[in-house]
């Protein structure tokens, strides 16, 4: 059997539209963050694995309560005391999650999953 | 109208790192833990295990190692900035 | 240690001789039976990870795929010995034989389509805060009721909230539009689509195709004519892959 040089598929090509390259290019750094932003996956912050885990789920739950406080607030049946105080409760939530978030350095990003058939919360 | 892309282009890279490091098929443990048959986390098995390893190693001292290092979890590549 | 690249169809010894991969390792083939896993062995788990690691990972994948389309593995799946491997795959091999089956002969490509109008977004960049209440400013103490009455920062908030919810809202229905206007493009050509989930927030569309290899050319064709006959619409393109989106198990 001759030595053969071992067979390639071609490589992949990319087109984009004329003027799109820059906007693409920072879209694709926040889908998925670049080599050196990724985070350094040290065997000693094995607790990452969990912790993205339960902020994934509490991240799920915010986005649905935000959903339903602002549905709420448009139904006319809050006060403005209320809504007020939601609205506070709210930000305080975001503003703990965010502080977490980067506690453990995770990006939203990571933080995304499919809903499927249940991503329609609007 | 769309235009082909140099090799070295930022986002040829931003491509290639899409597929190779985010997307594959991921045989090192996994669990998926789904709702009405839709998936909505999936959880990096080996990294649940060593949790629950470091929590019973501060409870009992001795080691628990029942397949010694055959069984210890993939290293992970380091991501650090090159 | 052994590095993964790919799971492949079996037999594949043949395709692999003379293929060197991360750090010009030479790949070598871990047979199950049921299919192969083609790996190289290192002293240790590679680091860091470089681009030019992950080009050499692909390019093994690439090989395989110039044969039969594989199953690329995700970089960073390292064993410490055969016998894991062997464990890992064993545990999976009647679901990873099937996701083999299901990519034979295809290959994917990538379409993304960025969602926002630039002119609109001109506009709205006015407004201010585009991230909108993801980033608010410290709210105050818990206040007592006489100072809730008086304060407005928590309504301001919802405010904000509602306009991002709608915004977002917007997004999403045009990247559903534009996912059943691509489909409709490309009907009969591929044979699966996949659609990455992304933030609400996302200002893109992924589709991920799987598309047997001879229809290569109807399918560029055919997406080339929809994008042409889009005017404004702003795409990109990549491809051929191994099917990188397509490894995953269905559900039956």
């Amino acid at each position: 059997m001759s030595e053969r040089e071992p067979a390639r598929a071609e490589e992949p090509r990319v087109e984009v539209s004329r003027g799109s390259a820059a906007e693409f290019a920072e879209e694709l750094r926040t889908l998925a963050p670049s080599l050196p932003d990724r985070i350094n996956a040290d065997p000693e912050h094995v607790e990452n694995g969990l912790a993205r885990l339960v902020l994934t789920v509490i991240e799920l739950l915010r986005n649905v309560l935000e959903h339903q406080a602002v549905r709420r607030m448009d139904g006319g049946t809050l006060t403005d005391e209320e809504v007020e105080r939601l609205g506070l409760a709210l930000m305080r939530l975001d503003e703990r999650m965010q502080e977490l978030k980067h506690t453990f350095g995770l990006s939203d990003e990571e933080l995304t999953i499919d809903l499927g058939p249940l991503g329609r919360l609007g | 109208m769309t235009r082909e892309l140099e090799r070295d282009d930022e986002l040829v890279l931003s491509e290639l790192l899409n597929h190779v490091l985010d997307k594959g098929v991921v045989i090192t443990g996994d669990v998926t833990i789904s709702v009405a048959d839709i998936d909505l986390v999936r959880v990096g098995l080996s990294l649940v295990l060593s949790s629950v390893e470091t929590m019973e190693r501060q409870r009992a001292p001795q080691r628990v190692a029942p397949g010694g290092n055959e069984d210890a979890p993939p290293v992970l590549p380091d991501r650090s900035p090159e | 240690m052994l590095h993964l690249y790919c799971l492949t169809a079996p037999r594949s010894e043949g395709v692999a001789a003379g293929v060197r991969g991360l750090a010009g390792a030479p790949v070598r083939v871990v047979s199950t039976g049921a299919l192969d896993a083609w790996v190289s062995e290192h002293a240790e788990a590679p680091h860091p990870v470089t681009v030019e690691l992950v080009r050499e990972h692909d390019r093994v994948v690439r090989a395989a795929l110039a044969w039969e389309a594989p199953l690329p593995a995700r970089f960073g799946q390292d064993f410490p010995s055969e016998g894991a491997l062997r464990r890992a795959l064993a545990e999976r091999e009647a679901a990873l034989a099937r996701a083999l089956e299901r990519v034979r002969g295809a290959v994917e490509m990538t379409v993304r389509v960025l969602l926002a109008d630039p002119a609109a977004e001109a506009e709205k960049g006015a407004e201010g805060a585009r991230e909108g209440p993801s980033g608010p400013p410290k709210p105050p103490a818990a206040p007592d009721d006489a100072q809730v009455a008086k304060s407005a920062a928590g309504r301001e908030y919802l405010s904000r909230l509602r306009e991002r919810q709608r915004r977002e809202a917007e997004l999403r229905h045009r990247a559903d539009f534009l996912q059943t206007r691509i489909a409709r493009a490309v009907a009969g050509i591929v044979l699966e689509e996949a659609r990455t989930p992304s933030r609400p927030s996302s200002r893109s569309l992924t589709i991920s195709h799987l598309v047997a290899r001879r229809a290569l050319s109807d399918y560029r064709r055919a997406l080339r004519s929809f994008v042409d006959g889009e005017p404004g619409l702003r795409v990109l393109i990549s491809g051929p892959w191994a099917p990188y989106s397509f490894t995953e198990p269905r559900r039956e």
